[in-house]
């Protein structure tokens, strides 16, 4: 799993901190990057490798331009610096704040100065060892920065989106997505049908539990295929949505299986409708235009026949994860998989899937229909002590799933 | 690797019976079963007898009708179905504590596993994890699964052989916290279900790949604080994140919504004007009779287990450090 890595892969920076703060950056080595709110140069990773934990002391913001004054002054002031470090090491009581930092001038840095100020602490053999390492940990948050540099994943992704912006993908978390791809029965070679909102992460998270051993259909509605930002992070996943085991599709054809067939012969176009164009000015005409070709080469363009005969073979699995979709296009989808294909839905709202479950009950097409909430709870660990986080997200979002059956008409 | 048993996994779309394979029999709701498929097999429920004979060539995934009618003279039915992980959890005879959907989900996810990973499962026990560990790394990958009871052992050995996915799974009877894993090369994962996973730490730390995941699933908090003790022993291994899941249960039900009381609106825009517009919106929604409500579960399974993650670390790019 420990892989070097090359200028311009992504990266993810995992702060080893109570927080676990996730910073994505592309890997150049003149970058400067921020974790735990504070700087540091990715070039003084040393030989990154994925895996690999760096830790950082945190230095004194004038201590490198005093040091490379040092460096010019003579004998005589360097030997005072020492003097000053000795005294201060060897020093009685606690440290006021001008002493730390007249430590760090020095070089003393990083886990010594974490365990120097445990020592110099007066009241710290008092405590308990509980207490001891809760302060420790303190410290080294302070004068510290403890990374882990992994290699992204779907399941950072999430956690970081979730963080940072949740509403641009539904809230979905690394639990909900799990179960998604466990209802949704998630395996190699599996036919795939996604309707999501939340930026490509579920196209993703496919793609990267079959190592793209899979044939994904992204159905999108209107004219425009969807961004699905979130696949250019990974590198590999970038050429392969050009290939045809990952198509976009607009949901209108999926109503124009067995009509239509004058286009079957022509390669699926992602241009805008000729009348919506019509009703705006040139120049948005023009970025439109633009903007969708450069969409448009993004993704492999299937021939629209073939297209169609791919859709009415119909599919194993299918995944919903979008804001407000209306019945009749969930039970459109629902009906395209094929006899025994499962399916699941994700909402963050109990009253959209309530209604929708209650739907499903009575439809002759689905069975073992259930609705479950999911959630996770973290606990905080030292030793000896345990408790759960004092806040967390109130729920990790609702999954409605079941299986597709075929209907018998003689009944 | 068993060539012949990973030639004969079914891949098509629609799964056609053939003599032999594994079904899920769907009844009802809360009765799913998993039954072999044999010329001579007959099952028999509520819904009257069904006759294997009867399904085999045909193809999963629609009505199987019992041979019987009831006082109606009508045929009772019930789903044949392929065994899915999730499918599978709910069908299998609970021979030990089951490891659930939720838990199942987060951990395959969250440790990265897909087609081609190799992951050591210690603790079989009713297969239940087995299962959706084999279906995730096929193909490519491989499932190195350990337990003491050897009985455990050969059940889920024959039932994983009756499911195609055989040729993916070892199973190895042996105790790990004495004898370790044996001759396991790294391995992209590790998941610990065993009474007292603080043992076995030390095999781990040689058996995981840099940058893998080992999670402990442990029921009770003082597992989990004195396998943090050992784990915080070897400088390589780092504590990320301890979690537990849940999953609850909801179900539907209609609710009539009653016609609004004109005298009492009547009352309540005399006397407070400033709720009007609330008024006229909830008139809105009353013109719908009947509304769906979902409840939980009066009961649940509220807690599983702990799960603990330890990732192991190059330090600073050193290995050996």
């Amino acid at each position: 799993m420990a892989e070097a890595i090359a200028q311009g892969d992504w990266i993810v920076l995992q702060s080893i901190s109570a927080s676990k703060d996730l910073t994505f950056v592309r890997y150049y080595p003149n970058r400067t990057v921020k974790v735990g709110g504070r700087k540091f140069r990715l070039a003084d990773l040393p030989g990154p490798q994925f895996g690999c934990r760096v830790d950082f002391a945190v230095k004194s913001q004038e201590s490198d331009s005093s040091q490379a004054q040092q460096m010019e002054d003579d004998g005589y002031g360097e030997t005072t610096t020492l003097q000053t470090s000795e005294e201060l090491i060897h020093k009685e009581g606690s440290y006021t704040a001008q002493d730390i930092d007249s430590l760090r001038k020095a070089g003393v840095v990083g886990e010594d100065l974490v365990k120097l100020l445990s020592q110099k602490n007066p009241s710290f053999s008092k405590l308990s060892r509980f207490g001891q390492e809760k302060y420790i940990s303190r410290k080294r948050r302070k004068h510290m920065i403890s990374v882990v540099i992994q290699k992204p994943t779907c399941c950072l992704l999430c956690e970081w989106y979730l963080k940072k912006n949740p509403e641009a993908i539904l809230r979905l978390s690394p639990v909900s997505v799990g179960l998604l791809l466990r209802l949704a029965n998630i395996v190699a070679d599996s036919k795939v049908l996604i309707f999501e909102d939340t930026l490509g992460l579920l196209c993703a998270s496919v793609a990267e539990r079959t190592q793209r051993q899979v044939f994904i259909t992204n159905i999108f509605e209107g004219d425009h295929p969807p961004g699905l930002e979130l696949l250019d992070f990974f590198p590999c996943l970038v050429e392969w949505r050009r290939t045809s085991r990952f198509i976009v599709c607009p949901m209108n054809i999926l109503t124009q299986l067995y009509s239509e067939e004058e286009r079957d012969g022509l390669p699926l176009s992602f241009r805008k409708d000729s009348l919506l164009l019509s009703q705006k000015s040139e120049s948005v005409v023009a970025a439109d235009s633009a903007s969708s070709t450069r969409d448009s080469s993004k993704y492999h363009r299937p021939i629209v026949g073939q297209l169609k005969r791919t859709l009415r073979e119909g599919f194993s699995s299918l995944i919903i994860a979008c804001r407000e979709p209306t019945w009749e296009k969930i039970l459109l989808l629902i009906s395209r998989l094929v006899p025994n294909g499962s399916f699941a839905i994700y909402h963050y709202s109990l009253s959209y899937l309530s209604k929708l479950h209650y739907l499903l009950l009575k439809c002759p097409l689905v069975i073992a229909i259930q609705l479950e909430e999911c959630s996770q709870l973290e606990h905080q660990i030292l030793s000896g002590r345990s408790h759960p986080n004092m806040s967390s997200l109130p729920t990790d979002g609702f999954v409605l799933s079941g299986l597709r059956v075929e209907v018998d008409l003689n009944l | 690797m068993d060539e012949d048993n990973h030639l004969r996994k079914p891949r098509q779309l629609e799964r056609v019976c053939s003599e032999g394979d594994l079904i899920i029999v769907y009844i009802s709701a809360d009765q799913i079963k998993s039954i072999v498929l044999n010329l001579d097999t007959v099952i028999v429920n509520k819904y009257g007898k069904f006759y294997a004979s009867d399904l085999i060539g045909k193809t999963l995934g629609r009505k199987w009708y019992s041979r019987t009618v009831d006082k109606k003279g009508r045929r009772g039915y019930v789903y044949p179905l392929w065994p899915t992980p999730e499918l599978w959890t709910k069908s299998i005879m609970q021979r030990t504590q089951l490891v659930y959907s939720s838990d199942i989900g987060l951990i395959i996810h969250k440790m990265g596993l897909g087609c081609g990973s190799s992951v050591i499962e210690a603790g079989t026990g009713s297969g239940s994890m087995t299962f959706a560990l084999a279906t995730t790394v096929y193909p490519g990958g491989h499932v190195f699964s350990f337990d003491s009871n050897e009985e455990r052992v050969s059940a889920v050995k024959s039932q994983m052989d009756k499911l195609y996915f055989g040729s993916c799974v070892s199973f190895d009877c042996r105790d790990i916290a004495e004898k370790g894993f044996g001759e396991v090369g790294p391995v992209d994962g590790i998941f610990l279900d065993i009474p007292e996973p603080w043992l076995v730490v030390k095999h781990v730390v040689d058996l995981l790949r840099d940058g893998g995941t080992v999670v402990f699933y442990s029921p009770c908090m003082e597992q989990v604080l004195r396998t943090i003790e050992e784990v915080n022993l070897f400088h390589r291994l780092k504590l990320i994140q301890i979690l537990t899941t849940c999953s609850k249960p909801y179900e539907t039900r209609p609710r009539r919504v009653f016609q609004q009381d004109a005298t009492l609106l009547n009352f309540l825009r005399e006397q407070y004007p400033q709720v009007e517009e609330t008024i006229e919106e909830t008139k809105a929604d009353k013109e719908a009779t009947v509304m769906t409500s979902a409840h939980a579960y009066r009961y649940y399974r509220s807690h599983t287990a702990y799960l603990t993650w330890v990732q192991k670390l190059l330090i600073n790019g050193q290995k050996d450090s």
